[in-house]
């Protein structure tokens, strides 16, 4: 399945990519990628660079500390 | 009964989109105008995947089918995603399911959950006895639950065997 970028959108809030792609049958598809991830090779390019842009150490320590302390909340000892 | 007169109601076009106008009138009714107010409405596909919180399970799949329709800021998501018959290895951490359309509103404790109707290949749960929750990371994470024993353990990435596979039908709020 081949499929085409349509929309990148970034929240502002730990810059999560809200991505909706086209595939070659013409239907949306999307998918959601946070700054603790691994891109793959693939990728959209356009996506790549927007991750070298934003995703900065700073971004990526935030992401990880946020879910940290929803993961503590989430199952408290 | 009130009789009157409605316009175009709604409009289902091709690029996803309802949008509903109309006017109400005639003795005897409310009168007035349904102006034009848009509601923000997609559908589409999506890919699921089963991971592990620490590490997810190595192995392909035989199925990854994940529908959703958008509504405004509501999302109402469909999966099916199992693995293939033979070749797992590995998978820590909670069980969860990634890959969702949409981020989920606020991210916290709050957000609603939704069920898996069907699953197979998990031990610890099975038809009817798993449950769970929107998570950080946009994840779902599944919940074994004991029903009438008031306790849920969380299900584990290590337990999804081949073949291992789940239906769910995911409601939540998206930002």
């Amino acid at each position: 399945m081949k499929y085409t970028l349509d929309t990148l959108k970034v929240k502002e809030e730990f810059k999560v990519f809200q991505i909706r792609e086209i595939t070659d049958t013409g239907e949306y598809h999307r998918r959601v990628l946070t700054p603790d991830e691994t891109l793959a090779e693939d990728e959209h390019q356009e996506v790549k660079d927007k991750a070298e842009e934003l995703w900065t150490d700073e971004v990526k320590t935030a992401w990880t500390t946020f879910q940290a302390e929803q993961e503590a909340e989430r199952n408290p000892e | 009964m009130s009789q009157g007169t409605i316009g175009t109601l709604a409009t289902l076009t091709k690029t996803g989109r309802i949008s509903m106008s109309g006017i109400i009138g005639g003795a005897g009714s409310k009168s007035g105008v349904i102006g034009e107010t848009e509601i923000d409405y997609e559908e589409g596909s999506w890919t699921p995947t089963i991971n592990g919180v620490s590490s997810s399970p190595t192995q392909s799949y035989a199925h990854q089918v994940g529908r959703y329709t958008k509504v405004g800021n509501l999302v109402y998501a469909t999966c099916n995603v199992e693995f293939s018959a033979s070749g797992i290895s590995g998978g820590s951490g909670h069980l969860q399911i990634k890959g969702f359309p949409f981020d989920f509103e606020n991210v916290t404790l709050s957000s609603p959950g939704g069920i898996i109707p069907r699953a197979g290949g998990v031990s610890g749960g099975g038809p009817d006895s798993i449950l769970g929750s929107l998570n950080t990371g946009f994840c779902y994470c599944m919940n074994s639950v004991q029903i009438g024993s008031g306790s849920a353990t969380f299900v584990q990435a290590g337990s999804a065997g081949n073949g291992a596979f789940l239906y769910a039908t995911i409601t939540y709020r998206t930002s």
